[in-house]
């Protein structure tokens, strides 16, 4: 998939003809899924295939405005006038911070024969981009990087891991290229099975600490009580678990769900079943 | 020749105009023993085409049956409405006492059908079969009969929330073709419906109960009937008007299904339109667009449940690209604010709408791009939840 996606845009971009509007490009994975180390690759893949490009990278976070990017532009001075292409990671930053009038001058600048072919990455598709009105909507050709499988996560690890132990601790994570190395990192340093996952815990101790804390309180008493309950429990259960009544609990287990706190199983007649979504977060409450 | 305007209802008598091909195929077909399968969008006329058929089939001499299905979400409900409607229609053998007793009979047994929470039925499978069997004797095989059921689709894709394993929808399916392949039968089906059967069945691999039927489509009017339609309404209440102006005025629509033609209609009676002009056709047109005529097409996509979220935001930003959009426009649509892990998920549902969307006539797919299928559908849209 990381090569597939890889490939297809080298290709597109090879193809590009130097006096042509090009196609911007934009690729979308969730944190750690690999982003900025594609965009590194294919920018030296890049300039290696052709003489014709000039890569730049930029990196999101430290870009505030259009200025930023003219800048840097400016500062890439090629007397044999390659093409250049900006590789700009994390555009997430500058959605959220310039506004749709420096964004349609942008649009406007690298929508030009020759200009700058643009790939970007994203932790997400930004309303920005989907909304009629802005800027970019329907600019990118878009490509999602999609999450590993078990077997690929495990063909990451090294050839002599404990692939059962490694599979348990995969579980609790996002499949992600970073989620394989924080892996193999435990692994490395734990000596027991159930070392593990204490091993995990605590290593995502504070970022489920802040996420719990960020909670309303009816949430959080929601959480604590379905931690013990792998399975869930239904609302009956919940009442009895929080000493809450339905109407007390019902807006908020809809909230959680419709924001992916909680999942919801609708199955039998015995109505619906409510569990924590995030396996990680549930071991976190009960260390 | 004076038509009325009807909208909404399916139109029958004199007031169903035109499907003159579509009419001589279905006769040609069921002439031939054919049973048919009729999927088309809402409102492009499908049941006012199977009444014109049932019409003309009992002016034959056949005996005719209309089962409207659309309201029907239980196995009980399916079966009492399938007893008073054959029984109404005359299709059972002749009456004897003890066909009478039996059909009594039968009735008790319906309704002993338990009906449990969320409709499941609590009563031992060995029995519905034996029902179902002693319907199937009690019907008569050997006269011309046309037998329409409409919706039954949806009525099934109802069963199917509260039959885990398909047990049902399976069983009434192939109860179904098993009356339709008694042989000699000369009673012939009419299945219509605005959700395509062999996509549903397809879905359950249960598409070897429907391989027998031919389908059959309908789309929107000829350029000809849909003038001889309007003209029709407009000599019915005597309103002036000219070719350009008709011609102008299915320009318009484009889409050229009797209910927006009717639509514009009532609009322009509304009017109090003496004689038409292009004036007077851009204002109805206009009123229609924020006019709560449409309305059913918004209040429609409730039925899609869990989709109906993602229908919604689809047709949005259709509406204020006319030109259409391309598939990975609209999935970037769809995945906006979604996890990027959760790409998969929300291509499948993405395909699941875009189905729906096509097969309801909201909109329509031209190589590879989709647009609203309705130049007036589309501009209430946008009126309504963009402007």
């Amino acid at each position: 998939m990381y090569n597939d996606i890889h490939s297809r845009i080298l290709k597109e971009i090879l193809r590009e003809n130097p006096r042509d509007i090009a196609q911007p490009h934009l690729i979308v994975g969730e944190n750690g899924s690999g982003k900025t180390t594609l965009l590194k690759q294919l920018g030296q893949a890049i300039q290696n295939s052709s003489g014709a490009f000039k890569t730049l990278m930029l990196d999101g976070r430290k870009v505030f405005g259009n200025q930023d990017i003219s800048d840097a532009l400016s500062s890439i001075s090629d007397s044999h006038k390659k093409r250049i292409v900006l590789l700009l990671d994390d555009i997430d930053y500058y959605l959220e911070r310039c506004d749709n009038t420096e964004q349609f001058a942008l649009r406007a600048k690298v929508m030009q024969a020759g200009a700058p072919i643009l790939i970007a990455s994203a932790n997400s598709v930004k309303p920005q981009l989907t909304n009629y009105e802005s800027a970019f909507f329907d600019a990118f050709r878009i490509h999602y990087l999609r999450p590993l499988t078990s077997e690929e996560n495990l063909s990451l690890l090294p050839p002599d891991t404990d692939q059962e132990r490694a599979g348990k601790l995969m579980a609790y994570l996002p499949r992600t290229i970073q989620s394989v190395q924080t892996c193999k990192s435990i692994l490395e340093q734990s000596t027991s099975a159930q070392q593990d996952l204490d091993l995990l815990v605590q290593r995502f101790s504070e970022s489920c600490k802040m996420r719990f804390d960020s909670y309303p309180h009816q949430a959080q008493r929601i959480l604590c009580a379905l931690a013990p309950y792998e399975q869930g429990l239904p609302l009956q259960g919940l009442r009895e678990s929080t000493r809450q009544t339905s109407g007390q609990l019902s807006p908020y287990l809809k909230l959680m769900v419709d924001k992916n706190l909680l999942l919801k199983d609708v199955k039998g007649l015995r109505g619906a079943t409510y569990r924590m979504s995030d396996p990680l977060l549930r071991q976190w409450l009960l260390h | 020749m004076c038509i009325s305007n009807r909208i909404g209802p399916p139109v029958e008598g004199d007031n169903f105009y035109g499907r003159s091909k579509e009419i001589a195929l279905a006769n040609r077909l069921l002439d031939s023993m054919h049973s048919l399968l009729l999927s088309a969008p809402r409102r492009i006329g499908k049941s006012s085409l199977a009444k014109k058929l049932i019409q003309e089939k009992q002016t034959q001499g056949w005996t005719c049956v209309y089962i409207d299905l659309e309201e029907i979400s239980t196995e009980q409900g399916f079966l009492k409405l399938m007893i008073e409607a054959l029984e109404k229609g005359g299709v059972w053998k002749q009456i004897t006492g003890t066909v009478s007793q039996e059909i009594k009979t039968i009735r008790e047994r319906v309704e002993k059908i338990s009906i449990g929470p969320v409709g499941v039925n609590l009563t031992p499978r060995a029995n519905d079969e034996n029902l179902y069997n002693d319907l199937k004797e009690l019907i008569q095989h050997d006269k011309d009969t046309f037998i329409v059921v409409d919706e039954l689709s949806l009525f099934l894709g109802n069963l199917l929330r509260s039959d885990e394993n398909n047990a049902k929808v399976k069983f009434i399916l192939n109860w179904l073709r098993s009356l339709r392949q008694v042989s000699q039968t000369k009673v012939r089906w009419l299945f219509c419906g605005s959700v395509g059967l062999k996509n549903f069945t397809s879905a359950l691999n249960l598409g070897y109960t429907v391989n027998d039927l031919t389908e059959f489509s309908l789309d929107e009017l000829s350029r000809e009937e849909a003038y001889g339609l309007l003209s029709s309404l407009c000599r019915s209440e005597s309103i002036g008007y000219s070719d350009d102006i008709i011609h102008y005025a299915l320009d318009k629509l484009y889409w050229k299904i009797p209910y927006f033609i009717q639509v514009l209609f009532s609009k322009l009676v509304e009017m109090n339109c003496k004689d038409i002009d292009k004036k007077a056709i851009d204002i109805a047109y206009r009123q229609l667009c924020s006019d709560s005529y449409l309305r059913t097409w918004s209040e429609r996509l409730s039925e899609y449940r869990e989709l109906e979220i993602p229908a919604r935001k689809i047709l949005k930003t259709l509406s204020q690209k006319p030109e259409g959009l391309k598939r990975d426009v609209l999935l970037s649509v769809l995945m906006s604010g979604e996890k990027p892990s959760q790409v998969e998920l929300v291509d499948l549902q993405l395909s699941r709408v875009l189905d729906m969307l096509e097969n309801d006539g909201y909109l329509i797919k031209k190589e590879s791009i989709r647009t609203f299928r309705s130049p007036l559908l589309r501009d209430y849209w946008y009126e309504r939840y963009v402007q």
